[in-house]
């Protein structure tokens, strides 16, 4: 794993095998049908060597305990999936709960994404595979999300407009932005949400050295849709995704 | 050598003073497979442990019985490969440092955290 932005170590170093996102999607056939298919054998004889030689799977495409270790929690529980951008560029992390353990599939963290960061690296071009107790999943996204601590700037609750939002997401906004906002606005922006496979969302901003902030989207019809946003500290972050693997193990 | 400066009457019901030589307190809270610990040692200069999968949760500055301290969230897996919760004070005294760490199971923290409080709510310190 790489250094992050300005030498900062990456919060987040997954420890098992890399897989392109077209090659897990095969090993969880495989995992599903005890093989890979007729066809997959002739057509995705590269993903299926890439695989063999991380180690997941056998000579014979079979899936090998090393590799079932990470599929047996896939479609066993509960489900996250965390969503990241830095302007354009976009970054998954998956999490399947299963007994006690947690699978992780992660796309590059927030600090690898950052532009510059990492030369040259590609959206989800390569996800790592990660095994963790379910205890643990706050602190996984927390870290895959560069999530520090950091006194936050934004002073109160602000508002707004879901296009505006959007627009300065992705990088496409120029002048100052809305009262309020101040440093907040001038930060970069690492915009990462978590939905659940029981319904929950929540929406948060790494700022970086402004802070952080939990947001979510209201559309009462008269002012069309805005994206409401609230300081929030790392601690408090953690703690709601604590209360998501807690709801989560309830169900 | 330097005195750390809490008792047994500091713990909240239920946990138990081990003894503990040198610069050091240490207390557990007895729980068959998952004990939760209590370890205040006093320091020179700074002891910053290296662990496996450490993420600091939170970090701030607050009162610590009345003397300013910085209060560390952590977890991390021990060497037995067990997510832990931790949570510290870095105390700063005149030449030294008193660290007070409570750890236990991270799965055990949303049932301790409130003893964790409570613990640093009613704890006496020298002066």
């Amino acid at each position: 794993m790489s250094a992050g932005p300005a030498g900062v170590e990456p919060l987040y170093a997954p420890t098992g095998p890399g897989v392109d996102p077209a090659g897990f999607g095969l090993l969880e056939r495989i995992h599903r049908r005890g093989g890979p298919g007729l066809l997959d054998r002739v057509r995705r004889r590269r993903e299926l060597l890439a695989l063999h030689e991380a180690g997941l799977i056998d000579g014979r495409s079979r899936l090998r305990a090393s590799g079932a270790r990470y599929l047996d929690n896939v479609g066993a529980g509960p489900a996250w999936t965390v969503t990241g951008r830095y302007l354009d560029s976009h970054s998954t992390l998956s999490l399947w709960f299963g007994d006690g353990g947690a699978t992780v599939l992660a796309g590059p963290s927030a600090e690898e994404l950052r532009p510059g960061a990492v030369p040259g690296i590609a959206d989800d071009a390569m996800q790592r595979l990660d095994l963790v107790r379910s205890s643990e999943a706050p602190s996984t996204v927390c870290a895959w999300a560069g999530v520090r601590p950091v006194a936050p700037l934004l002073a109160g609750p602000a508002a707004l407009p879901l296009d505006e939002f959007e627009a300065r997401a992705a990088g496409r906004h120029d002048g100052p932005g809305p009262e309020g906002l101040g440093a907040l606005w001038e930060a970069p922006w690492f915009v990462w949400d978590v939905a659940t496979s029981d319904g929950a969302m929540l929406g948060f901003i790494n700022a970086g050295r402004a802070g952080h902030c939990a947001f979510g989207v209201a559309d009462d019809g008269s002012r069309g849709a805005e994206v409401r946003l609230a300081p929030i500290d790392s601690g408090r972050v953690w703690r709601l995704l604590a209360g998501l693997v807690r709801s989560g193990s309830e169900t | 050598m330097t005195r750390i400066p809490l008792s047994a009457e500091d713990l909240p019901d239920g946990w138990i003073q081990l003894e503990a030589h040198g610069s050091a307190f240490a207390a557990v809270l007895p729980r068959p497979g998952r004990p939760a610990g209590i370890v205040a040692v006093a320091y020179a200069g700074s002891m910053e442990p290296g662990a496996d999968r450490l993420y600091v949760v939170e970090q701030s500055w607050e009162e610590f019985r009345g003397r300013p301290a910085r209060r560390t969230d952590l977890t991390r897996r021990s060497s037995a490969g067990e997510p832990v919760f931790t949570r510290r004070w870095e105390v700063p005294y005149s030449d030294w440092m008193l660290e007070v760490t409570l750890s236990c199971a991270l799965e055990d923290y949303p049932m301790l955290g409130g003893q964790f409080d409570q613990f640093a709510a009613g704890l006496r310190l020298a002066a």
